[in-house]
Formats: C-alpha cells, sequence, structure tokens
C-alpha cells in the first residue's frame, strides 16, 4: 500500500512536470536515426549509417536508403559528423563532391528547417536522417530506428 | 606554369573548364563528363548506369579503376588537394604510360554485407591505341582507332579512416608505329588511403609489366613505380602538401623509352589555400626526373566547384 501511494506519487509529480524538463531529467540527450514511421526499415548500424551518409547505394531490408542532411541545429549537424561520419564538414563535403564525380547520382539535400525535414521524411519511406531524440514526437509520423550517440 | 628544362626556361599557360553532368531517374543513372581546355576537347566520360542493389552497373567510357587517384579526382582539379597527379596516373594526352581511359562495361559494387567491407570494380573495356601516345577510344569518333581488350579488377576494403585495395589490370594495346605490332601490358599493385585528424596519407605500388611485339620480335621489361603524399591541414582554409615518387628497375626500359616525358622521379611540394567556398588558390614545386633529363617546376593554379 506505501509503495502503491509512492509509485502515484512520483508518476503525479513526472505528469506535472513540463515535458522539457522530464527529458533532461531522466535520459541523456540522444542523438537517433529516424525514418518515416511507414518505413519498413527496423534499424541501422553505425557503419551503415556511415555508408549511406557518404551517398553509397546502400539497400536495407529491402528498401534503397536515401539519406537527408539535417542542419536544423549547428550541434545536431557537429555531432552527427564527428561520431558517426568521423570528418569535418569541409572533408565530408570534398567526399560527397568526389563520390559524386565517380558514381553519379546527386548529393543529400540538406535541410535546416526541421518541419520540412519532418515533412520529407514523412513523403518518402525510403529517406532517413538524424535529430535529437527530442526534436520529433511519434505524432510526427516518423520514428527512431537506432540511436546514433548518446550523450552520457 | 613555369618550368626550368636542363637550364632552359619554359612557361606554359591553361585554362580549363570540366563540364560534369549527372542525373538519376529510379534505377537508372546518367554521367557525363566534358573537359573544354585551351589545349583540349575531350569528352573524357560518357555513362549510362543501372543501380541493382549495392551494385552499379556502367556502359559507356569511364575512368579505369586501376589504383584509387584516377577514379577519386577523375579530371576535377579542384578535387585534389596539389596541383599535379603522380606521373604513373597522369592521362593518356599527358605523357601517361598506362590506359587511364577504358569503353565497355564496368561493375562497382560491395560483397556481401551493408556495413562498409569488400568493395569491387570490374572493368570489362576497350582500352588504348599506340600512336606515339596512348589514345583511348573517343566517343565521338568510335571508329577512329584500333582498340583491344582491357580487363581491371580493384578489390578494396572501407574502414573510418580511409580505404585500401589491391587491383590488377591486363591490356592488349595495338600499335600504328611501324617498330611495333602491340604491346601487352600487366599491371598488378595496391593503395592506401588514409585520414587522421589533420593529416591524410595516399600511397601506391604499381608493378608494369610490358611485353613489346615487334617484327624483330618480342621485347619484355617490367619497373615499378611508387608515390605518396602527406597533407597536412593546417586550418580549414590552409593546407600543406608533399609527395615522392619513384620508379625502380627503368633503366633502358623498352616501354619507358617510348614515353620520354614520363617522370620518373619526382619530390612535389605545396600549399593549398581555399580563400571562399568551393574556391582553391594552389601553389606547387617540384624537383623531377624523366627517362632523359632533370627539370623544375613551378605551378600556379586557381580552381573551383560551382
Amino acid at each position: 500500500m506505501r509503495n502503491l501511494l509512492l509509485t502515484s506519487l512520483v508518476a503525479l509529480y513526472c505528469a506535472c512536470l513540463p515535458v522539457d524538463d522530464l527529458a533532461a531529467q531522466t535520459t541523456p540527450r540522444q542523438l537517433v536515426l529516424v525514418s518515416s514511421s511507414e518505413s519498413a526499415v527496423t534499424g541501422l548500424s553505425n557503419k551503415e549509417t556511415r555508408k549511406v551518409f557518404l551517398a553509397v547505394p546502400t539497400v536495407v531490408d529491402g528498401v534503397r536508403l536515401k539519406p537527408l542532411l539535417n542542419e536544423s541545429d549547428p550541434l545536431v549537424s557537429e555531432v552527427f559528423l564527428q561520431k558517426v561520419i568521423f570528418m569535418s564538414k569541409s572533408k565530408y563535403e570534398r567526399q560527397l563532391v568526389s563520390r559524386v564525380f565517380r558514381v553519379g547520382g546527386s548529393r543529400p539535400p540538406v535541410f535546416k528547417d526541421i518541419a520540412k525535414l519532418l515533412a520529407e521524411l514523412r513523403a518518402s519511406p525510403d529517406r532517413i536522417t538524424y535529430m535529437w531524440s527530442d526534436q520529433f514526437t511519434p505524432t510526427d509520423g516518423v520514428k527512431s530506428i537506432g540511436v546514433l550517440w548518446e550523450d552520457s | 606554369m613555369s618550368g626550368n628544362h636542363d637550364g632552359l626556361e619554359e612557361e606554359h599557360h591553361e585554362a580549363g573548364v570540366d563540364l560534369f553532368l549527372t542525373f538519376e531517374v529510379g534505377n537508372f543513372r546518367f554521367l557525363g563528363e566534358y573537359l573544354l581546355s585551351t589545349e583540349e576537347q575531350m569528352m573524357e566520360r560518357f555513362q549510362l548506369g543501372w543501380v541493382a542493389g549495392d551494385t552499379l552497373f556502367w556502359l559507356g567510357r569511364f575512368h579505369n579503376p586501376v589504383g584509387y587517384w584516377n577514379t577519386r579526382y577523375h579530371h576535377g582539379a579542384y578535387l585534389q588537394t596539389g596541383i599535379s597527379r603522380p606521373a604513373i596516373a597522369k592521362f593518356e594526352e599527358h605523357d601517361g604510360i598506362l590506359p587511364m581511359h577504358q569503353a565497355g562495361l564496368l561493375i562497382d559494387g560491395m560483397f556481401g554485407s551493408n556495413e562498409l567491407g569488400l568493395g569491387y570494380s570490374l572493368a570489362l573495356a576497350k582500352g588504348p591505341e599506340f600512336t606515339g601516345v596512348l589514345e583511348p577510344w573517343d566517343v565521338l569518333d568510335p571508329s577512329e582507332r584500333e582498340h583491344d581488350t582491357s580487363l581491371t579488377l580493384n578489390f578494396y576494403r572501407e574502414i573510418e579512416t580511409g580505404r585500401f585495395g589491391v587491383f590488377t589490370n591486363y591490356t592488349r594495346i595495338p600499335s600504328s608505329v611501324a617498330t611495333i605490332d602491340e604491346i601487352k601490358q600487366w599491371v598488378l599493385g595496391g593503395y592506401m588511403d588514409l585520414e587522421f585528424d589533420r593529416w591524410s596519407v595516399h600511397g601506391s605500388v604499381f608493378h608494369v609489366e610490358n611485353e613489346l611485339l615487334r617484327p624483330t620480335g618480342p621485347d619484355k621489361n617490367s619497373f615499378l613505380n611508387a608515390y605518396l603524399q602527406g597533407e597536412y591541414e593546417i586550418s580549414e582554409k590552409f593546407r600543406l602538401f608533399g609527395r615522392i615518387e619513384g620508379t625502380a628497375d627503368a633503366k633502358d626500359d623498352a616501354y619507358l623509352e617510348l614515353f620520354p616525358d614520363f617522370v620518373k622521379d619526382s619530390l612535389v611540394g605545396g600549399i593549398r589555400f581555399d580563400f571562399v567556398r568551393r574556391n582553391a588558390l594552389k601553389l606547387e614545386f617540384s624537383g623531377n626526373r624523366t627517362v632523359h633529363e632533370n627539370f623544375t617546376q613551378l605551378m600556379l593554379q586557381w580552381s573551383a566547384q560551382f
């Protein structure tokens, strides 16, 4: 009975907290890989993610993945390049240009507006991008398909 | 560009635009590259491609995946840190001694996993004709020259810090020069392309064996060529680079005698300044040794990508 009371109090306290405060208190900041909730893709390793974002044709769960670059927040872009791609921005740009020069196709499109990025993700199940876990909610029509990096 | 050939001062100026077009519709890809310069005009690449899963199938004229330099930088002056290419990777029209362009089928793929695993490039194609220089198949005049088989296989492993690989190429080179009927060429080698923080290192080794079929009988020689280029990023805007190139067993090599301007040994140093986005100024100095002479060279280049 006492445990039930304590649990109820904690639940009540959490329910009263603003969502941002709750996230800040209970979970470290996570950089996650995101796709449309309609996508058949269930998960990618960091190496597979790197390959997709280096514009190498990559098929996962029967879907040829197309990357979208998230520049809505300078930090998200910086962390992604450092922790997943292992390159500076200028090196990454050179690498993409070199890759397109070699095998054709196009460089991944860049999005500075998170709403437009989410809309593009929802529109095409073969698109993937990265964002902070608190930059979207399940009602946005997108889903997390993996944690790329966690602020420990 | 200016140079000093055995005491003779020479100057050379060249301006060029490398026009590149690519588009993708579903699984179909097109890639075209046309070089327009004060020295030459040439359709360098003309490729029709099909993407099947992780694999790319190309038909047309493409860059030979022999080594790594040729398919990493192509004709894009802006893409490479320095100005000059290693002599072994020079294009046919610039005293190149290996077929850098082929025409036929090219398959780019990766074995097995979706990780950055074992990749490959396989080319089943036509190679160049020897007319005093190597003349690759011309898209705009396909029947002009005689061309024979050229096969290349390149296996590579991509890792987090770069790529390393091995390659082989076999080419039968018909000749229109009276003293040679045909040249059979085998190339075997390995390469690495690594980046560590501000440092990057690119190196390659080529073993080249040539059999010159002459009316008087065959003439077989081989030599070894290697280069190593190091680059250091001082800041986002400035990069230093240096390269050493060398050729062993080249003395009296009958094939190299056909290319008197081929640089056997070279020491290169320079600086690159990316002064605004996608615009670079480069200064490069080199000491060079060909089959018959030594010379120094100072080059200045502005390159940009639009």
